[in-house]
Order: C-alpha cells, then sequence, then structure tokens
C-alpha cells in the first residue's frame, strides 16, 4: 500500500514515464535474455563440426609425417630429416588431445585405439630413420614396411573414427537445430504474452490516471446542472488532478457557503417584511371595524355640532361639555387613525371616554390618575388604551354594588428603561384561564359588544407586540376575586 | 457477479497490475527454464554423461560379425566383461574396405589391447600374427574353432570330436527314418559334411571321425552310409553360398544328407535345398538356432540342428582372459555345452516369428 500511495503522490509526467520504462525494461530484459541464449547456442553451432576439423588436420599431419619419412629415406637430406621431426612433433602433440581411457563411449575407444596405434607406428619410423641413418638397409626397409601397414590402417581408423563423430555431429546439429526452434517458438510466445500484458498494464495505469478526471467531469456536470448538493469529488492521488480534484471541491463547499448566506439574508428581509405587512394589516382590520361600527361621522360631527350649538344657546352647559365631548371622541377615533400616535393623545381620549360613560352611567366610574408628565410623549400604536379601559368598564365595574373605580398610573421604571403604564380596575376580577386565554390570542374578538367601539382585546395585542417587536409589552393580572384587574403597558423608552 | 460486487473496484486496479507484473516474469522465467530444459535434454545429455571407465580392453575377432550366433557370442562376452570391469569389443570390423581377420588381428596388436578372443581360421598368416601378438605381450583366446599349435592361451567350445559324435547321432537317426520311407533301389545314403576350407583341419578330421565312428556303431547303416567331406571355399566374400550351390548343380553330386558346422552354411544350404526343389530329398542337420534356422526346423526342411550355448561361450572367452592376466596361467580348453533341436523339441527354443 505504501508503494501505492508513493506512486499516487507521484506527478502525471512521472507516472507515464515510470510505466514506460518499466514496460521497456521488462521487455528488453527477456530480449536480452533470450538474445544470449541464443547466441550461446550459434556458437555452439560454430563449435559443432570441430572435431572433424581437428581430425581431418590429424590425417594431415599423419601424411606428413609418412611422407617426410619416406622423402628421408629416399634423399637422406637434414632438410627431410628436419621437416620429419617437426612434423613427428606436431603430430605427438595433437595426440595429447585424444582420449587414452576405455569406457562406454566409442568415440573415446576409438581416439584412445588411434593414440595407441599412432605411438606404435612413430616407433616404428623412429627405428626406419634411425637405421637408415645407420646405413642399416634390410632394417630401415623392414622397420618402413612395418609403419607403412600401420599407417593404412590409422588412416582408416581416423576416417572411421571421422565418420562417426561426422554421424554423432550430425546428430547434434539436428536436435540443436530442433532446440533453436523450439526457442524461436517461446520466444515468439513469451513476446507475445509479455507484449499483452505490457498493454494491459499501461491500460491499467492510464486508467488509475483517468478515473479521477472522468468522476471529475461528471461532478462538473452535474454542477453545471445546477445541482450543488454533489457529493465531493473523492481525491487519493497528489498529482495535477488531485490539485484541480481539490480546488473543485473547495469551490464547490465555497459556493455551497454563499448560498447558504444569500438564503439566510433573504429569509431575514422577507421577515422584517413580513412583519410590516401583518402590521398594516392589523391596523386596516383595526379601521375597517371602527368604520364598520361607525355612520356616516361627519354626518355625525355636523350633527353632535348642531346639538352643542343649540345647547349653548338653550344655556345647557352641561349638555353642551357632553356633546362636545363626544364629537371629540369621535373625531379623535376618525383623525387618529395612524399606525402611531403619542401617549398624551391616548390619555386624553380615555378622560374623554371615561367623561362619555359616566355621563351615561351617572358617574358611577371613579377615574383616577397619576401620570409622569415627562413620558407622555412616548408613541405607542393608535386605539389601544380605549379598548383597555372598555373592556374594564364592560368586564370589570359594570354590575358592581361598590363604587368602580378605574385607575391609570404612568411611570418610568429606571431599572429597566421602560415606562409602565398601569391600569386596573376594582371590579369583579379575572380568572387566570381568562388571563391565559387572553394572552395566547385564545379569545376571538368576533363577539362584539354593543358598547364596544369594534376594536378587540386580541387585535391590541398583536399591535402592541408587533410595534415594540416583544412579548411582555402587554400584562395582565387579576388582583383578586372582587378586588379588580391590572393591565400593565411596558413601554419601552427609545433614546432620541 | 456477486463476487464481482465483493470485491471492491479499487482493489483490482490497484492489485491488477502487481499480479501482471508478476505474471510476465513468471512467463519470461519459465521460458528460459522450459528453454534451458530443452537446450540441456538435447544438447548437453551425452556431453554430461559420465561414461563407464574400464581396467582392460578385449578384441574380439570373429569372421562375420553381423551373424546371430557371433553376436550372441559377443553379448555373452561382452555381459561377462562388464561384470569383471572389462570392455570387450567386436573388432575394426566395420572400418575401412573390409579388412581381414589378419588384418584386424594386426590392428588389434597395433592398439594394444589386453586380449584378443578370435575365431580360430588355419592360416599361415594369421598363424604368424597370432605369434606376433604372444611376442607383444597379448594374450589370445580362440573360440568356437580352434588354431592348434599355436601359443593361444585357451579354446573355448566344444570338442571336435564331441561335436562329430553328435552329428554322427543325428545322421543315424536320420539315416534310419528316411531308410525306412525310401524304396528298396534307393538304398544307398550319401553324406556331405560341410567344411570350411579355412578351417583348422586337425578339428575337421576329430569331427569327421567322430560321425564315421557313430555310423559304424549301426551294422545296418554301415554299408549303405558314405560319408564325405565337401570343402567350402569361404575365403572370399560371398564364396560359401556359391561354393554350396555348386552342390546341387549336375545330378552326381546331390547328396541326401547335409551335415552344416556354421550358421551361414546352414542357411545357404537351406535356401539352396528350397530353390533347387530338394525338399524331402535332400536332408541337412544344421548348426545353431537363430530363428531362421529354427523356422526351418519347423518347416522340416531342416532335420535338426546341433548349437552351443552362445552366451557361455562368451562367457568363458572372457574367464579365461581374466583368469590368463590376473593368474598367469590358464585351461587350456573350456567346454561349452551343446544342444540338440529337433521336430520334437523345436518349441522350445521358438521365439515366434520375427
Amino acid at each position: 500500500m505504501k508503494m501505492r500511495e508513493k506512486f499516487n503522490n507521484l506527478s502525471m509526467q512521472k507516472k507515464l514515464m515510470l510505466v514506460y520504462f518499466l514496460t521497456t525494461i521488462l521487455v528488453l530484459t527477456v530480449n536480452l535474455f533470450m538474445y544470449i541464449n541464443i547466441n550461446v547456442m550459434m556458437h555452439r553451432m560454430d563449435q559443432i563440426y570441430a572435431s572433424n576439423i581437428n581430425l581431418s588436420e590429424l590425417t594431415d599431419l599423419l601424411d606428413s609425417v609418412q611422407r617426410d619419412m619416406s622423402n628421408y629415406l629416399n634423399t637422406k637430406t637434414t632438410d627431410a630429416m628436419d621437416a620429419y621431426y617437426k612434423s613427428n612433433q606436431e603430430y605427438t602433440n595433437l595426440l595429447e588431445n585424444l582420449s587414452d581411457q576405455v569406457t562406454g563411449n566409442e568415440t573415446q575407444r576409438m581416439e584412445r585405439n588411434i593414440r595407441k596405434m599412432s605411438q606404435e607406428y612413430l616407433g616404428y619410423t623412429d627405428l626406419a630413420i634411425e637405421a637408415k641413418r645407420g646405413r642399416n638397409i634390410e632394417k630401415y626397409k623392414n622397420y618402413n614396411e612395418e609403419a607403412t601397414v600401420i599407417y593404412e590402417y590409422l588412416k582408416s581408423y581416423i576416417a572411421k573414427l571421422n565418420t562417426v563423430q561426422f554421424k554423432y555431429n550430425t546428430g547434434n546439429y539436428t536436435a540443436l537445430s530442433s532446440a533453436l526452434r523450439y526457442v524461436e517458438v517461446t520466444n515468439i510466445l513469451v513476446f507475445v504474452f509479455v507484449a499483452i500484458a505490457n498493454v494491459f498494464l499501461v491500460l491499467m495505469v492510464i486508467r488509475n490516471i483517468m478515473n479521477p478526471l472522468v468522476s471529475l467531469t461528471e461532478v462538473a456536470n452535474q454542477v453545471a446542472d445546477g445541482h450543488f448538493d454533489v457529493t465531493l469529488v473523492e481525491v487519493h492521488s497528489q498529482d495535477e488532478i488531485g490539485v484541480v480534484s481539490n480546488a473543485f471541491n473547495q469551490m464547490i463547499i465555497g459556493i455551497r457557503n454563499y448560498i447558504e448566506r444569500l438564503r439566510t439574508s433573504i429569509e431575514n428581509e422577507r421577515a422584517l417584511k413580513e412583519k410590516e405587512l401583518m402590521m398594516e394589516a392589523h391596523l386596516k382590520d383595526a379601521q375597517l371595524k371602527y368604520l364598520q361600527a361607525q355612520i356616516s361621522p361627519h354626518f355625525l360631527f355636523n350633527t353632535l355640532n348642531a346639538g352643542a350649538q343649540l345647547a349653548m344657546m338653550e344655556d345647557a352647559d352641561k349638555t353642551y361639555q357632553y356633546i362636545q365631548n363626544v364629537a371629540k371622541f369621535f373625531r379623535y377615533n376618525i383623525k387618529k387613525n395612524h399606525d402611531m400616535v403619542s401617549l398624551k393623545e391616548e390619555l386624553e381620549l380615555i378622560d374623554i371616554y371615561i367623561y362619555i360613560l359616566n355621563v351615561r352611567f351617572s358617574g358611577e366610574i371613579h377615574y383616577e390618575k397619576e401620570i409622569d408628565e415627562s413620558l407622555i410623549s412616548l408613541s405607542i400604536p393608535s386605539m389601544v388604551l380605549q379598548p383597555i379601559v372598555e373592556n374594564c368598564v364592560n368586564y370589570g365595574i359594570r354590575g358592581i354594588s361598590w363604587q368602580g373605580v378605574i385607575r391609570m398610573e404612568l411611570y418610568r421604571d429606571e431599572n429597566e428603561n421602560i415606562a409602565r403604564l398601569l391600569i386596573e380596575d376594582n371590579g369583579i376580577g379575572i380568572s387566570q384561564e381568562k388571563i391565559e386565554q387572553i394572552m395566547c390570542g385564545q379569545i376571538e374578538d368576533t363577539e362584539i359588544d354593543e358598547n364596544s367601539n369594534g376594536i378587540g382585546l386580541q387585535n391590541v395585542i398583536s399591535r402592541l407586540r408587533l410595534f415594540f417587536d416583544r412579548d411582555d409589552v402587554f400584562e395582565i393580572i387579576s388582583l383578586g376575586e372582587n378586588k379588580g384587574t391590572r393591565v400593565t403597558l411596558n413601554i419601552p423608552i427609545l433614546e432620541e | 457477479m456477486k463476487k464481482n460486487e465483493k470485491i471492491p473496484k479499487k482493489k483490482i486496479y490497484a492489485v491488477a497490475p502487481v499480479v501482471l507484473l508478476a505474471l510476465m516474469i513468471l512467463a519470461s522465467v519459465i521460458g528460459i527454464f522450459v528453454f534451458r530444459a530443452q537446450y540441456d535434454k538435447n544438447i548437453l545429455q551425452d556431453e554430461l554423461k559420465e561414461y563407464r571407465r574400464y581396467s582392460k580392453y578385449y578384441a574380439m575377432i570373429t569372421s562375420n560379425d553381423k551373424a546371430d550366433f557371433w553376436q550372441a557370442v559377443y553379448n555373452g562376452a561382452k555381459s561377462e566383461g562388464d561384470a569383471t570391469d572389462a570392455y570387450v569389443e567386436l573388432f575394426a570390423g566395420d572400418i575401412g574396405t573390409g579388412f581381414s581377420m589378419k588384418e584386424r588381428l594386426e590392428i588389434a596388436i597395433a592398439s594394444d589391447v589386453d586380449g584378443i578372443i578370435l575365431e580360430g581360421e588355419d592360416t599361415i598368416l594369421l598363424r604368424r600374427t597370432i605369434q606376433k601378438a604372444v611376442q607383444n605381450g597379448i594374450p589370445i583366446v580362440t573360440v568356437s574353432q580352434d588354431i592348434t599349435d599355436t601359443p593361444r592361451i585357451s579354446f573355448v567350445g566344444a570338442s571336435r570330436y564331441d561335436l562329430g559324435q553328435a552329428y554322427g547321432k543325428e545322421t543315424v537317426k536320420l539315416a534310419k527314418q528316411m531308410l525306412k520311407d525310401a524304396k528298396a533301389e534307393d538304398e544307398n545314403l550319401k553324406v556331405m559334411v560341410l567344411i570350411s576350407r579355412e578351417s583348422d583341419s586337425a578339428g575337421q578330421n576329430l569331427l569327421l571321425s567322430g560321425i564315421k565312428e557313430e555310423i559304424a556303431k549301426e551294422p545296418d547303416l554301415a554299408n549303405c552310409v558314405t560319408v564325405d567331406p565337401y570343402t567350402v571355399d569361404d575365403s572370399g566374400a560371398f564364396s560359401a553360398e556359391e561354393s554350396i550351390r555348386d552342390l546341387f548343380v549336375g545330378e552326381n553330386t546331390a547328396s541326401d544328407i547335409l551335415i552344416c558346422l556354421s550358421e551361414i552354411h546352414t542357411n545357404c544350404a537351406y535356401q539352396a535345398v528350397i530353390d533347387y526343389n530338394r525338399v524331402g530329398k535332400t536332408n541337412i542337420i544344421g548348426y545353431y538356432d537363430s530363428q531362421s534356422i529354427l523356422n526351418a526346423v519347423k518347416k522340416e526342411v531342416i532335420f535338426s540342428t546341433i548349437s552351443m550355448d552362445t552366451s557361455q561361450m562368451g562367457k568363458y572367452c572372457v574367464d579365461a582372459l581374466d583368469d590368463y592376466i590376473d593368474e598367469g596361467y590358464v585351461s587350456d580348453y573350456y567346454a561349452v555345452d551343446t544342444y540338440i533341436v529337433g521336430q520334437d523339441n523345436v518349441n522350445e527354443y521358438w521365439k515366434g516369428e520375427e
């Protein structure tokens, strides 16, 4: 595996070169070995008939010995004698190469016999030469005869050995040439095999190199089609393709992150917009409800103004006052239907509203207020306080046997930097269950009381929460059964 | 398919090149080894072979190396030689253009062999060469036929007289049978003994007298059977055959019984009897039990044949030489077992058509 890792970490150029060298060296090695083998065989082929050549040489020398001896016997010249001794010596030297063993091998036995016969022959020739020098005519003639007889035998014998060796060598030659043919076939087979195997090897390595490229291309195509959720390209090697693959993977990861960030910011923007839209929708809803409730307000103003002028002319101050306040109340409703008003305006409206109620219910409601004047310029959504007070009257103090009190307190909570507006009654109180229902928005606003101006508590709570972007802006607590209810508005003091 | 699925592809890619490389190297190595094996088998076998070395070297010289008889004797000598560390060679029979026995003997002497096994041939030249061999310290054993009055150390074969008696007994048997079948006017039987011109004359005489003695023992036959030697001229090549055929040319020479003393003569006579349409008229008592001769016995062209234990003959030759070299002396005569193959026992020796 380490080898493989090493290979994988090589550059592509080195990989290709390595494969090329490896296969080439292999083929060359096989080739070289076969070549050496064939060469050895060729060399042996050259050697095959060497023994025949040696024998021919032997025959030639034997002829020279015989000729030189005859020459000397004929002429008795020193030259002839020198020539005789020379060829005698050469012949003797050559004899040394012949076997002198009796073995099961015919050639070796024949060599031995030739050697022995030659020694006998040379003995006779030497004797003949000696006798000639000693002028012993009869003896040298005899020795010459003996030598000649053996010479004839020797020639026949050598010829026979030559034939035997030729036969043997020819057998060798045939075997060698058939072996050579065999080697040829083997060589071709081995080469073919090695060539095929090489092709496979190269194919393997090229695949090893190309596969990452192919998978990279596939992934790139998928990315091009817009699928960024692709599995990343696996990188096994550190070559050029590995580097490209890594960079590609980094790119995909980068794109994914970018898309993710984009998506979150879009989401945030959308949420913001949604909030704005909801605020608008709620206001529209309040206005709609209000419009539904009113009967041609201008007509009502004019009517009420007419009533007020009439009351003034009749010096009915109280009536005039009442009608003026009712007109103010409705005007406020019509005028201040914007989304945001000051706390002061809302408090003024409550004053008017309480006045109207007290006229209606002959001073039943006792209204107290304790206001921190520095806070009355704070902004709150319009039409918020009146529905709350309306609820206090309708569900808190209506029908109680004791004096109904509504108390309003505005103060600054220094710790949390908020303005707290408390709206308390001393009515029948509210059950905890009801409080939870109200806070969770489970009470429908549809059952609108005939005495209501049409805006429900739910609407108020939603608008407050949206406006201040906090859930604890509206709190409601019961002060105990028949002890009343307290609603607290926590209004953040925004620093200018 | 399942297997393929089991092995991860990547592993295949990792392993395959290694396997391929290994295969390539393996193929090369196997190729090389096969080549080497082939090379060694064909070429080196002969060269590497250690031939057995022998301490003694005996030459065997016979008149006809190719004859089954001599081949059998040679094989006997050869196997005995192998046992006693002596190489026996049928000497120089195939050298040059037909060297005579005397010339081959001279070559053997010049080659300085340790001993010579020689088929006796009674010529003056051969006697002289034997003399020369002994002078050079080479012992000679004669085999099958002796050459008397030479310094040969020993003779291996059947005694000529004993052989004569054996032939004589067979002749009597055959003659009685022929007389029984024949009519009254043909009561004279002519027996011819084929004698080689170059064989030892003393031996021939012994053999003839052996035959004659056996016939003389039978009073019925003594008067009507005549035994004559017929000298076959086998000095030259192929002359024996011509010489035997001459017997059948001309009426007067046609004999009733032919006694052959060599394998060649037996074969020639048997063929001539067939060729001259004398089957049943001329009967043959042969020599040696080659398959062709046994075949003729089966066909009743040859009445019976006298043979010797050829391997024993070869063995005794080597033993004689070994004894002489080791001990310095040796028995003068080694008797070889003889046996007769006739109609009654031919199947024992018959090895089937070859």
